[in-house]
């Protein structure tokens, strides 16, 4: 999602103001390292012109997405997430990895009143958001339904059991915390300035070098229409959750992708975007698919948990 | 004794000085290393000392609450 | 598992708390260590439930206290960074406490009037060695007991039971912020204590530094069967009191530091208050005559109504390699004449990853209340307080001990503890008179202890 157009004025209703030409960046060359994982394009910006530092940190960052994506993609059968969805009712033990976030996927799922639900995967199967305008039939949907909802999983760490014909989806959280455990162990080797973005979640491990923001391009809206912002930051991750690319029209009426896992279908009155910053990328992905969920009330979720976030619709 | 609070005061301005970034808390964050680690033995000690001892309190409420003093 | 929505407004700061803990127990270090040691278990995270239960053994030497005291603590972390503790704790004592009189060459025998015992009033003899002769005529018994020559004097059989417990709750009113309230409450026969305490903490500088202020009241009443003895009555009559009480106000204020990775360091300013009645109501001190030290009469002891207490106590937690040293240092004074230093230290080692060993020391040193006395001088006036309370008096005490803890499953762990207590102080008084100046008048503690606890989390 980073776009190197310029932009205009963005309308969302929290803008941070245009920074003043050249007074917070020095003219430092930033050594840009860029890979593919995890289905998205993957860039690390070092704030250092030495191309072996920057490769060295590139690579940890690499190395890191590409154990998480292994892991807990829901493409391989020998994955944790492949060996939980295809073990048929059957008790499986994780790890401590897989453990600590499943734990946090159950908290997020109390907290949340039962949004936030990564067994909520499967209704995907009834939907398909290309832009056309196909609905999927009612009785899919509903027969997709009983096999959702965290409270049917029996989860007893390390023991997980989860009933025949559900599944888990990590995809909701899995790029943010890639995000944030390749930040710490980039800050493990070195002290310089790092930006980490996987596919537009993306974080800092502090200000770049003299005090220096990073400049950030968010590109919200649908392609050509040229609408984007720029956010600086010195600390802390952004993330966005948004519907630019997948949606299903009908009747002028635009379904988004996010879907609400107690109906089956998308949330009602979703925004078009929401971008998020917080203290770390798990959080600022959660929050920001909350947002999206609440639909109409988007805007007075964000403003209730006083968090900096831009909503567009 | 005013000199422990002026020292106490100076520690709390070099706070700039010293300290970790919140992703530097790792070891912090374990049991071994809170201040109340084991609070039943605590608790257990304090009322040993509290009843044979004339002194008492200091990490947290003075008094005893029992007649053992 | 059950839905618990947060409060509006309050989701990120709890989300803040579980991301921390996500991301500091899956961290670089989390993972190449490949599983969690004992020792590097976190701290419970929001969202679980702690139940700690444990039991002390204690015995003095030489007769005295025994006492054992189980208790349970829970405590909740609930996902929104609340905390709800409970604890309750039943003690049960019996053994012999020194009275404070002094020995003598000869048997002495303590008697003291009482109203009859009717049915319904326990005998406080276990070991038989009161004898109980009426009065005629008063319905009041004289009630005697002897000790033998050349001995403390102590008062045996006693059996006590108490049973407390405490409530609190912590609310996380902002990341930065918290608010603590809770109360306690304490029975036993002779004692009811009720307590209340309100706190707030301010986290500056990233977390790194943490303001803390606490109050605490507490309200105690002192109900011995027989009643209050006024200051200095006499022992062979009867106690013509009745209940009696002191309030004890108490505030606490801190700062704790974090000053490296491995170094957690806290310093806390203490100031209590406390009036009302604070003599021990069982008590008393010998008269002896001016030439011979010969007992001549018994005395209740008496303290000063009013105390105000100050300390500074600075506590610290250090890692070094793979073992966790706790290093503490605390100074107390008060107008009693109380002033005291105490040392402590203990380092947690680990052995594997399911055990840890701590050795610990504790110093102890105090001066004596500026009223305190190992008997009084027939003929010489009366001083306004006087006690002869080993614990007022001056001493030196030490403690050894070992500490050990074993996991037997993930999250639980089954811990031990032994110490051994000595006090040590001067044995004789060279003013004294006559035959006491070579007598032993030490009643310091010597005192072992065990504990035993286990502890278990749960989401």
């Amino acid at each position: 999602m980073m776009a190197v157009e310029t932009i205009a004025e963005d309308s969302s209703a929290w803008r941070l103001p245009p920074s003043r030409t050249g007074a917070t960046s020095k003219r430092r060359e930033i050594y840009s390292y860029r890979f593919a994982a995890m289905g998205s394009p993957c860039e690390v910006q070092v704030d250092d012109p030495d191309p072996s530092l920057g490769d060295r940190l590139g690579c940890v960052a690499e190395m890191e997405a590409l154990r998480i994506e292994h892991k807990f993609s829901r493409y391989r059968a020998d994955s944790v997430v492949g060996r939980i969805n295809g073990s048929r009712g059957n008790a499986i033990a994780l790890d401590e990895e897989s453990a600590a976030l499943l734990d946090y996927a159950q908290a997020c799922w109390e907290m949340s009143g039962g949004l936030f639900d990564i067994t909520s995967g499967i209704l995907r199967r009834a939907w398909t958001f290309d832009g056309s305008d196909r609905l999927p039939e009612p009785s899919l949907v509903n027969r997709l339904l009983p096999h959702v909802g965290w409270h049917k999983v029996r989860w007893q760490r390390p023991n997980l059991v989860l009933p025949e014909g559900m599944e888990i989806d990590l995809g909701g959280i899995g790029k943010e915390y890639a995000v944030d455990m390749a930040i710490a162990r980039i800050r493990a080797e070195s002290d310089v300035p790092v930006l980490v973005n996987f596919g537009g979640d993306l974080a800092v491990t502090g200000a770049r070098v003299g005090g220096g923001r990073w400049r950030v391009l968010i590109d919200a809206m649908d392609e050509g229409d040229g609408k984007a912002a720029w956010l600086e930051i010195v600390s802390g991750a952004i993330t966005t959750s948004g519907d630019a690319r997948r949606y299903v029209m009908r009747d002028g009426v635009r379904y988004g992708h996010i879907l609400d896992p107690t109906t089956g279908y998308p949330v009602v009155g979703a925004p078009r975007s929401v971008t998020v910053a917080a203290p770390t990328c798990v959080e600022a992905g959660i929050i920001s698919t909350l947002a999206m969920l609440r639909g109409r009330e988007a805007e007075r979720f964000l403003k209730g948990e006083q968090i900096p976030a831009w909503v567009t619709r | 004794m005013i000199k422990l609070v002026g020292a106490a005061t100076c520690l709390a301005l070099l706070s700039g000085c010293v300290g970790v970034h919140p992703w530097q808390r790792d070891l912090l964050a374990r049991n071994a290393m809170q201040l109340n680690a084991y609070p039943r033995v605590i608790a257990f000690r304090e009322h040993i000392y509290f009843s044979k001892e004339a002194a008492s309190g200091g990490r947290s409420f003075d008094g005893g609450g029992c007649g053992c003093n | 598992m059950q839905l618990k929505p947060a409060k509006p407004g309050h989701l990120a700061a709890g989300l803040s708390l579980l991301t921390a803990a996500l991301l500091a127990s899956t961290s670089a270090e989390a993972q190449d260590s490949q599983a969690h040691g004992l020792m590097q278990e976190d701290a419970a995270a929001p969202g679980t439930t702690t139940v700690d239960s444990a039991v002390l053994f204690y015995k003095e030497s030489g007769g005295r206290v025994q006492a054992i005291e189980p208790t349970t603590e829970i405590t909740i972390n609930r996902l929104n960074g609340d905390t709800l503790t409970a604890s309750f704790t039943f003690d049960s004592l019996t053994g012999a406490t020194p009275t404070g009189a002094t020995p003598w060459s000869q048997p002495q025998t303590f008697t003291t009037l009482i109203p009859a015992p009717s049915h319904q009033v326990a005998s406080t003899s276990a070991s038989g060695n009161r004898t109980i002769v009426t009065v005629p005529g008063t319905g009041l018994v004289q009630s005697s007991y002897s000790v033998p020559a050349n001995s403390l004097p102590v008062d045996s059989g006693f059996h006590d039971r108490r049973y407390a417990g405490s409530l609190g709750y912590s609310l996380l009113m902002d990341p930065d912020t918290r608010l603590k309230f809770g109360g306690a409450l304490s029975f036993e026969r002779d004692y009811a204590s009720y307590s209340g305490n309100v706190g707030i903490s301010r986290d500056l500088f990233n977390k790194n530094t943490t303001l803390s202020l606490a109050a605490n009241f507490e309200y105690d009443q002192s109900k011995p069967y027989y009643g209050t003895p006024t200051p200095f009555e006499n022992y062979a009559g009867q106690i013509t009191g009745g209940h009696d009480h002191k309030t004890v106000v108490s505030l606490v204020g801190g700062i704790t530091q974090t000053v490296t990775r491995f170094w957690l360091t806290q310093l806390n300013y203490s100031f209590g208050s406390n009036r009302g009645y604070q003599a021990d109501p069982y008590k008393i001190l010998t008269v002896v005559d001016a030439a011979s030290g010969a007992p001549q009469s018994y005395l209740y002891e008496s303290r000063p109504r009013s105390r105000t207490r100050q300390s500074v106590y600075w506590g610290n937690k250090i890692q070094i390699g793979p073992t966790v040293a706790d290093v503490s240092l605390r100074y107390y004074h008060d107008n009693w004449g109380i002033k005291s230093i105490t040392i402590d230290a203990s380092e947690q080692v680990p052995f594997g990853r399911n055990f840890y060993v701590e050795p610990l020391f504790r110093y102890y040193h105090q001066s004596a209340v500026n009223f305190f006395r190992y008997y009084l001088v027939s003929n010489a006036a009366l001083p306004q307080y006087a006690s002869a309370d080993s614990r007022l008096s001056r001493f030196n005490a030490t403690t050894i001990g070992i500490k050990a803890g074993v996991r037997l499953l993930p999250d639980t762990e089954l811990y031990v503890d032994v110490e051994r207590y000595r006090q040590t102080g001067a044995h004789n008084d060279p003013t004294a008179p006559g035959a006491l100046a070579s007598m032993d008048l030490f009643s310091g503690v010597h005192a072992l202890s065990a504990m035993t606890g286990f502890r278990f989390k749960f989401q």
